[in-house]
């Protein structure tokens, strides 16, 4: 039985908060509130299947999913794995879209300047781990609370990218990537002992 | 996780896949020589190679950033410094050096001694107007502006042209900062 997904209520709350105070002080415009709000709204209304566990096919801790949204906050690549947290498809552009302006406005809420917007989403069914490039080019993964070295899997996937997406001259930059062996490299990658990448 | 220090142009160049440089020698001139015979303007030549060079550079940048861990620049010199120490090394096993800073800061010019590229070429006298390493020049427009910089990039010395060195001036025109998709007075 799906039920919504219960994301850091407080965290949340304290971003409405936040945006009300910064209307107050004239330092954000009621359109990025509103934003706010409609991301606010939206998170609970989007489920997921929740059954924690189940998903774990690689041993230490299991992934949900994959994704990479490009600087315009679309979704190009997508990838889940284990039967928790599947998605369709109109759901996981909706999730990319969302954390994009999320991750955009996380940056515009930061008192000093300079932030790079959220690193780490901590839910008590789910971890999301984020790690934009320095192009805006941004990868997420959706795994079970405490993954750990989901960073450098991040990292790990970078580096695939740019070495079976970018260097492969069809693929057209932007663009949903269809690219087999990025994912044929890409499975290997989650699928190995986590070793790997505790070593990097 | 602490951050992972930015890696030397050597370590990195020690990892990655090589090929045999004659070979890739021999593959740019094969594709020069091309568009010689295609376009037959040397002018074309060169908007032709600038373009090829900036579509690979919009693509390498993000190899570049991958491999060799390097963080957000503070300035244009510290960012003309890593393409000159890190990148050329990285991707074409040569080092060079960044000179002729103007007062502000925003154009500077990289010098190369030695390039692959032109190991076993001469200019023919129907082709002085080539700049035979323009792909060069449009890797490094093309590539920055990936990190939100509009450069741009022209030599002002070659060695096919009779030149000492190779000199490449990188000149800043401005900086692009990260669009958000909306505005505060909209």
């Amino acid at each position: 039985m799906p039920r919504p997904v219960r994301i850091s209520f407080r965290a949340l709350n304290r971003l409405v908060w936040t945006a009300f105070v910064l209307l107050l002080s004239n330092q954000m415009s009621i359109w990025m509130l509103i934003c706010v709000l409609i991301i606010y709204c939206q998170l609970f209304s989007f489920s997921v299947h929740d059954n924690v566990g189940s998903g774990k096919v690689f041993g230490m801790a299991a992934i949900y999913s994959l994704y990479i949204i490009n600087k315009s906050g679309g979704l190009i690549y997508y990838k889940d794995y284990g039967s928790a947290g599947r998605m369709d498809t109109n759901d996981s552009l909706r999730v990319a879209s969302l954390w994009h302006s999320m991750h955009a406005i996380s940056q515009q809420l930061s008192p000093v300047s300079g932030c790079l917007g959220i690193e780490l989403l901590q839910a008590d069914t789910f971890d999301l781990h984020c790690f934009q490039s320095l192009t805006g080019t941004k990868f997420f993964v959706v795994c079970e609370p405490g993954a750990q070295h989901m960073e450098n899997l991040l990292k790990f996937v970078y580096e695939l990218y740019t070495d079976y997406v970018l260097k492969n001259p069809f693929y057209e930059m932007e663009m949903p990537i269809r690219c087999e062996l990025f994912d044929i490299n890409l499975t290997q990658a989650v699928q190995k002992d986590r070793v790997v990448f505790l070593g990097r | 996780m602490p951050p992972v220090a930015p890696r030397s142009g050597d370590a990195i160049f020690a990892n990655v896949e090589r090929v045999n440089a004659e070979l890739f020698t021999l593959t740019y001139g094969a594709i020069v020589r091309q568009l010689l015979t295609d376009l037959e303007e040397v002018e074309e030549v060169n908007k032709q190679l600038d373009q090829m060079g900036y579509n690979i550079g919009i693509r390498l940048i993000d190899e570049f950033l991958a491999k060799s861990n390097v963080s957000r620049c503070n300035d244009f010199k510290e960012t003309t410094d890593v393409i000159a120490k890190v990148g050329f090394k990285m991707f074409l096993g040569v080092t060079a050096s960044v000179t002729n800073w103007d007062a502000d800061g925003t154009c500077c010019s990289i010098v190369l001694e030695d390039n692959p590229l032109v190991d076993f070429v001469e200019l023919p006298d129907n082709c002085q107007g080539l700049y035979y390493c323009n792909i060069l020049s449009g890797v490094i427009r093309g590539a920055l502006d990936m990190v939100s910089m509009k450069t741009e990039v022209t030599w002002l010395r070659d060695v096919l042209r009779g030149d000492d060195l190779f000199e490449l001036q990188v000149k800043l025109l401005k900086h692009v900062p990260e669009e958000y998709p909306y505005k505060d007075d909209e």
